[in-house]
């Protein structure tokens, strides 16, 4: 209940508390009233409350000049967004270890009990593998230091102060692509996603209607792990059968009795590249529509 | 130290698919065990479960007997150094060593002992004051070692903690590594995705494929005697090389036939496989690299075991030479003495090592006699 979670925080940072009915509650008019009285009681100086704000993309444009202005935040600068997002609510020791990562000019706003976003400010522009890397050390960081189970997400860097919105908005994207269609991947780019962005856009029913019409008797969860990496290697390879055989370790001809049983089963043959489009497309419905 | 019981774990996620199945291992007190595997074979995650930072979907994870599935991470007396390690940038090698015991409010006194003698072990005692840009790639390495000593935990968890460091420093860390376990007599679960890490760290290594343990053995006997066609392949760089071959019946001998050639098998190997019923079909033969020889004098002794073919490629690494060739629509790797004549586009015969030779079955691709 949001109102619940307003009088907690109110109480938190002023010792004031009040007691409300069930009713009222559940009353959009206090929580409205509410999240007021917690705004002017923070004032004009809480930055975090600010930057809040500004990432949900709830302020005018006007507000965001002033509160730049305000904070004394460059307009132009390159900077990457880093949404983290932990199992457990974050504690002390997590804050610790993010301030104590940062590299001069971090920047970090806690959205909830369960999501932190870091800002980066940054000299040059960071290459894709660099901030790859610069997420997988704050996992690792928070996984080997605080002990918390973290997911982590991004979007491309931004340049302008403005760009952050999309930038979270992008990441909470990626944060939610992530967790349905890479099974236990603690980093998620959304310049990364690929098809699942894209495909996650069309209806329920459009899914269902491709997966019918294109594999009218095939359930993708019937499939066995040793074919899904099979066909994950495959793909990864440009359905190069030699590099595939190579990296998993087996012999040229078992991936293509892998392949030839896999046709049996679905009446597409991976080595063509529109079968295997077909089959790329309907294991992320698949997914997707479950 | 401790020791640690894994029983029938499993990871499945929402979506169904399972990362890890019925994982069985116990580890001993001081036991260096390596998971190794292609990636995604379900290695970290197993670790990820052992640490606490992935929920386990069934089964039983037990550390010094006590059952620890649903206990927290920091509560179970475990210290992780992961592959993309961070140190602080603004702090000193002693400040990054101590960290994590400052934010769990140690006593001063307790956190000077701990990292001066983690320190010592790691020979770091003289960078204390340093930052960590002035430091090398493998001194770095070893503060982040420092961070997990320091907490002298009951298990050391270790998920590719050499990946990110070049070729050379990561044969030196390991060797700093294996001396480490020695000097801590600790219990470390280690993963890695490289072989030959694999083989030089572990006294014992648990090989996965697809979320599956396919071995747990020593190094030497997942090498000699591996149980399937996977660890078979996995094991040994340059890999076992494979061919189909048709188990035959040749008046009192049994040969395998591999291409146009019939190559005779050693008896103990041909009364398995006839024990076994292989007789008359279809079966994968492996053999190693170094188990090929294209010397005269094992070409004369072992005339029943020869195949010719033409050079492709002449590799000469230093002490050895490898040799690459086409037979029987395989390509095929022997390493043999930098002193041979064979040149590439040479005609040359082989003689198989049929001795050490290794059978497969073909569909279940488990071994039939190493």
């Amino acid at each position: 209940m949001e109102a619940l979670e307003l009088l907690e925080k109110l109480n938190r940072e002023t010792g004031l508390s009040f007691s409300l009915s069930k009713e009222e509650l559940e009353n959009p008019n206090i929580t409205s009233k509410l999240k007021h009285v917690l705004s002017s009681v923070r004032g004009n100086n809480d930055r975090d409350f600010f930057f809040q704000q500004f990432l949900l993309g709830q302020l005018t444009s006007e507000e965001i000049s002033a509160g730049r202005l305000k904070f004394h935040i460059e307009k132009s600068v390159n900077r990457v967004l880093f949404l983290i997002a932990f199992k457990s609510p974050f504690d002390e020791m997590s804050l610790s270890v993010l301030s104590s990562l940062e590299t001069g000019n971090d920047l970090l706003v806690e959205m909830d009990q369960h999501h932190i976003v870091l800002i980066r400010q940054c000299r040059g522009v960071l290459s894709e593998e660099e901030l790859y890397k610069t997420a997988a050390s704050i996992v690792d960081a928070l996984s080997t230091e605080a002990m918390q189970a973290v997911r982590i997400s991004y979007d491309r860097m931004v340049s302008e102060f403005e760009q952050l919105v999309s930038a979270y908005k992008h990441a909470e994207v990626a944060l939610h692509l992530g967790v349905t269609f890479k099974n236990g991947k603690q980093i998620h780019s959304y310049h990364d996603l690929g098809l699942e962005k894209l495909l996650y856009r069309i209806s329920m029913e459009d899914a269902k209607e491709y997966l019918e019409e294109n594999l009218p008797a095939f359930d993708f969860s019937t499939l066995d792990n040793e074919m899904r990496s099979t066909i994950k290697v495959l793909f990864n390879n440009q359905l190069n059968i030699a590099e595939t055989a190579k990296e998993l370790f087996i012999h040229r001809n078992t991936l293509i009795y892998r392949l030839d049983k896999f046709q049996k089963m679905t009446g597409l043959d991976l080595r063509s590249f529109d079968d295997a489009i077909i089959c790329k497309v309907a294991m992320i419905l698949a997914e997707y529509t479950k | 130290m401790a020791s640690i019981s894994l029983k029938n774990i499993y990871k499945i996620y929402p979506n169904g698919f399972e990362a890890v199945k019925d994982f069985n291992l116990d580890v001993e007190d001081k036991e260096f065990i390596i998971f190794v595997g292609p990636s995604g074979c379900g290695k970290s995650t197993t670790l990820r479960m052992i640490a606490g930072l992935e929920d386990i979907s069934s089964g039983e994870l037990t550390i010094d007997g006590k059952v620890m599935n649903n206990v927290e991470p920091k509560d179970r007396d475990i210290a992780m150094v992961f592959q993309n390690y961070a140190l602080y940038p603004h702090m000193t090698v002693y400040d990054n060593m101590a960290f994590g015991l400052k934010i769990r409010k140690m006593p001063k006194d307790e956190i000077d002992r701990r990292v001066q003698e983690a320190a010592k072990i790691l020979d770091l005692d003289k960078l204390l004051d340093r930052k960590p840009k002035a430091l090398s790639g493998g001194q770095r390495q070893r503060v982040a070692m420092g961070r997990a000593i320091v907490r002298n935990p009951k298990v050391f968890l270790m998920d590719e903690p050499l990946s990110n460091l070049d070729a050379k420093l990561r044969v030196q860390m390991r060797i700093e590594i294996s001396k480490l376990h020695d000097r801590l007599g600790a219990t470390i679960i280690y993963v890695t995705h490289d072989q030959t890490e694999a083989m030089t760290l572990g006294t014992r290594i648990v090989v996965m494929k697809d979320g599956v343990v396919q071995q747990i053995d020593s190094p030497q006997n997942l090498y000699n005697k591996p149980g399937n066609l996977f660890v078979a392949g996995f094991i040994g760089s340059p890999q076992m090389n494979f061919f189909n071959a048709k188990i035959e019946k040749e008046g009192d001998n049994v040969v395998a036939v591999v291409g146009q050639s019939r190559l005779n098998v050693p008896v103990a190997k041909a009364k398995a496989l006839t024990d076994a019923g292989y007789v008359g079909k279809e079966v994968t033969l492996g053999i190693r690299p170094e188990d090929i020889h294209d010397s005269q004098m094992f070409i004369d002794a072992s005339p029943n075991t020869v195949i010719e073919s033409t050079i492709k490629v002449y590799e000469l690494l230093g002490a050895e030479v490898f040799l690459y060739f086409d037979y029987a629509d395989t390509q095929v790797t022997a390493r043999v003495d930098p002193r041979t004549t064979a040149k590439m586009g040479d005609v040359v015969k082989f003689a198989l090592d049929m001795e050490k030779a290794h059978f497969f079955d073909k569909d279940s691709e488990v071994t039939i006699t190493n």
